[in-house]
């Protein structure tokens, strides 16, 4: 029993003034229309990471569904921090294969463009400890900016080094429709860039913007009244330390080993199988400690082996990544699978990717207190 | 020589002060605000020490009593009293003093109280824990003497008003590095500086806080322990109330005391008045230089008015005790300049929105 | 109005007052902050200390993009910090001027105020490090 994503939309990921929550899903429903005729669904699930501390707006699901005259089916929303999108489709995963829904929507929303960098800084901040991480003004920002120094010194990387990866981001971003920045940059357009915490400058970090993506998924005895599809091939998840103190190993994402190797031995593929890989590129650090850390190359190397885009011959992030596709955050799990989807549909960088069979798309929240892996493969 | 009297004495058994490292130059408070350029010097002030915008009497105040205790040589769970005397207090209601303690992790069987008397509200916690001490109510008491002492910006005051706090141990002889002798309390209702409520900055009466305020109290309460039995020769220092510079040399002058014994104990011109940590930084300083068996005198003033007088012996405990915390000549010496501009802000000066 | 639970300020403070720290007893490491099982081996078999406050700097990152309430602090130092008792914090850095940090640093814990609610509302007061004099 697999799950099969079947059609899914995006709008383009941007700051929308003169649209809430609600109208924004409306627009992301409606977009969807263009590609199935009828939604008939029995499960609506919402991935939102902020509605509270955004838009005080608690259950979402009850709120948005509402809007849309959505009635009298089953509604979960999931948050797993930036993660939610990811956390939502392995869950949409999960009810279909146990038979509990048979047609649903996953939706990824969140909006970041309502409220002052500083209000956007304090809801980010809310990742960490309540308790005794908060206090000292402490967020994921602040952390992965130690990473990048801890980083640059044990392998003797420069901060030009490691700009590879903003200035890839945005060769790739002016292709992808629903990206939010869709401009190149030069290698040294950083100069001119603001710091937000040293090394890290504004360049180095995802952009803030609404956005909302939706998954149309079905079980497999619908799978022929659709013409597109791919399936839920492998999905793995966990969770380790959550403060960056109390890690041993620094320089290593645990979680996103783990997830992987759960997610391919559900697949039953291994890793050469797979071509093209969306990762979650939150700061420019952990772009080069996730490739690692999923195994692609040796510790220390990512930073001198990405070339175009590529790790070895696996193409990565070719929307332009959180950096330049944008990072909507309870959106951004469900963009990467509308991704994924979309390009083994032949849809979406075709010229590059050309015909491929699988694809992967790993979130994670934070500095990789929890990650998830997904695999997906082209049906038809 | 003069007979130590009686058996109610209790002692400093440690002590420990905290100065800012901030400092802004007399200069560039009395440059911006047109001052004549003679005004710092006549009143013997160079610069102030300037606390951080994350720093107010009860995080001065924590550091000063740490440094106390690790000289005191106590566990925290002995004190039983503790004392904040300020005039800056984080808030109007609700102590300090409870905050510092449970951050000590001194435990809840104590009294505790932040006192109010201009700058000698630490003082006066002194002459209650020799009390407390000496009928057994408590074992060892905390005294803290701290302020971020504010002035309206232009007035002479702004010159002086500085940050800083010294936290004295109090317990009884035995383990005492100074043995508070005896002493004496002169207070009268004079209004010479005072703050009304709800209003930010103090207003003063200028030259009336001399004659009728700082000389007359500080004089009658030296004199009044002077008839208990002491002269100025039998001290070998003489640490007043620092306002200024010119002050203390003023009034010891009047007193009888040479130059020699009250310089070791002015710290002022080059960090400022720390208010209720005035007269006590000077006595800290010099409990770090002193020789055993020299004997102190210390006459804290605080406006509205009054003053206090001790005679005060160092012991030979004071040499093992003195290197157990930084000292007030490093803190002195420790500086780190700000502009009027900083110094504005660290000082919460500027009207502005919470970022 | 205030915003911040005095509730929360008022249990958390031996925490964040005194750094008090766990120690495991199985296995002889220490983390903060606290958890019900032992971060590295999940023992039950915990009890808590306080950290004397000092330790070494060991990384450090100068923020700019400060949260709402922390403004007034910016930019803020935040540093990894490995406390002599065996573990790390990340934590503020203050006091020293910011050309003058330097990775290997030794610093101590002192109490500061860490952000103010509102006009009427508590102060939150904890630990943020500063250099020990060299």
């Amino acid at each position: 029993m697999k799950s099969y994503i079947v059609a899914s939309s995006a709008i383009k990921i941007d700051r929308y003034y003169e649209k809430g929550y609600k109208e924004l899903f409306g627009d992301a429903v409606e977009e969807l229309y263009k590609y199935v005729d009828e939604l008939d669904i029995d499960t609506l699930i919402i991935s939102s990471m902020a509605s509270e501390l955004i838009d005080h707006q608690s259950n979402p699901a009850v709120i948005l569904s509402d809007y849309m005259s959505i009635r009298d089916i089953r509604i979960y929303r999931v948050e797993s921090g930036e993660a939610s999108g990811a956390a939502a489709v392995q869950l949409a995963d999960s009810l279909i294969k146990a038979g509990v829904s048979k047609k649903l929507l996953v939706v990824g929303i969140d909006k970041l463009s309502d409220l002052p960098v500083s209000h956007m800084a304090h809801a980010y901040m809310a990742l960490k400890d309540a308790d005794y991480i908060q206090i000292q003004g402490v967020s994921p920002l602040a952390e992965s900016a130690i990473l990048a120094k801890l980083y640059m010194r044990e392998y003797d990387y420069s901060y030009e080094d490691l700009f590879i990866w903003p200035y890839t981001m945005h060769q790739n971003s002016p292709e992808t429709p629903h990206a939010q920045l869709r401009f190149k940059i030069s290698p040294d357009s950083y100069k001119e860039s603001p710091i937000l915490a040293e090394p890290l400058r504004l360049l180095d970090s995802y952009p803030f913007g609404d956005g909302v993506s939706i998954l149309y998924m079905v079980s497999q005895e619908y799978l022929r009244e659709y013409d597109s599809a791919v399936s839920v091939e492998g999905t793995g998840s966990s969770n380790d330390i959550a403060d960056l103190a109390s890690r041993e190993d620094l320089l290593y994402f645990k979680t996103v080993r783990r997830s992987f190797e759960q997610a391919l031995a559900m697949a039953n593929i291994d890793k050469s199988h797979i071509r093209y890989m969306e990762i979650h590129d939150n700061y420019t650090p952990n772009a080069f400690l996730i490739i690692e850390s999923l195994g692609l190359v040796e510790r220390g190397e990512a930073p001198e082996k990405f070339e175009n885009s590529m790790i070895n011959s696996i193409h990565i992030n070719l929307s332009g990544g959180l950096k330049a596709r944008g990072h909507p955050w309870g959106a951004t799990g469900i963009y990467q699978i509308h991704e994924i989807f979309s390009a083994l549909t032949g849809s979406f960088k075709k010229s590059i990717l050309g015909e491929i069979e699988y694809g992967l798309a790993q979130s994670m929240s934070g500095i990789g207190e929890v990650s998830y892996c997904t695999i997906l493969k082209r049906v038809k | 020589m003069v007979d130590i009297l009686s058996d109610l004495k209790a002692g400093i058994v440690g002590w420990g002060a905290y100065i800012p490292p901030y400092r802004i130059k007399a200069e560039e408070i009395g440059g911006l605000w047109g001052f004549d350029p003679f005004t710092a010097k006549i009143i013997w002030i160079e610069e102030k020490a300037v606390g951080n915008i994350d720093e107010d009497t009860i995080t001065i105040g924590w550091r000063a009593s740490k440094y106390a205790i690790q000289r005191a040589g106590v566990d925290p769970s002995e004190i039983e009293a503790v004392f904040v005397g300020t005039e800056s207090k984080p808030y109007s209601v609700k102590p300090s003093a409870t905050v510092i303690a449970d951050a000590l992790g001194i435990p809840p069987a104590k009294l505790t109280s932040d006192l109010e008397f201009a700058c000698r509200a630490a003082s006066e916690a002194i002459r209650i824990s020799v009390s407390l001490v000496n009928t057994k109510t408590a074992k060892y008491t905390l005294v803290i003497g701290a302020d971020t002492a504010q002035a309206s910006p232009g007035d002479v005051l702004e010159f002086t008003a500085s940050s800083g706090g010294v936290a004295l141990v109090i317990g009884s002889i035995e383990n005492a590095a100074a043995i508070i002798e005896d002493s004496y309390t002169y207070v009268t209702d004079t209004p010479d500086f005072w703050r009304r409520e709800h209003v930010p900055y103090p207003e003063h009466g200028e030259a009336f806080t001399g004659e009728p305020a700082y000389f007359n109290h500080i004089i009658n309460a030296v004199k009044g322990l002077f008839s208990k039995g002491y002269k100025p020769s039998d001290f070998d220092y003489a640490i007043f109330h620092q306002p200024n510079g010119k002050f203390p040399l003023q009034v010891g002058s009047k007193l009888g005391f040479p130059k020699e014994k009250i310089l070791p104990g002015l710290v002022t011109p080059y960090i400022g008045n720390t208010y209720n940590g005035s007269a006590l930084m000077g006595l800290a300083k010099v409990l770090e230089e002193a020789k055993p068996g020299t004997r102190i005198l210390l006459a804290p003033f605080g406006s509205g008015a009054g003053s206090d007088a001790y005679a005060i012996t160092v012991t030979e405990k004071v040499l093992e005790k003195r290197d157990k915390a930084p000292k007030v000549v490093d803190m002195i010496s420790r500086k780190i300049y700000v502009d009027y501009a900083r110094y504005s802000k660290m000082r919460n000066k500027i009207l502005r929105y919470m970022r | 109005m205030f915003e911040k639970s005095p509730a929360k300020i008022w249990r958390n403070r031996d925490v964040v007052y005194r750094l008090k720290y766990t120690y495991c007893r199985r296995c002889g490491k220490s983390f903060y902050p606290p958890r019900a099982r032992c971060v590295y081996c999940g023992s039950q078999d915990i009890e808590y200390r306080y950290s004397s406050g000092r330790g070494v700097l060991k990384e450090y990152t100068i923020v700019y993009q400060v949260p709402k309430g922390f403004g007034e602090q910016s930019p803020l130092v935040i540093g990894l910090v490995e406390l002599d008792e065996g573990f790390r914090v990340v934590s503020q850095i203050v006091d020293v001027e910011l050309d003058k940090i330097r990775v290997g640093m030794r610093v101590e814990a002192v109490l500061r105020r860490m952000f103010v609610d509102g006009p009427t509302g508590l102060i939150q007061y904890g630990l943020k490090f500063t250099p020990l004099p060299q």
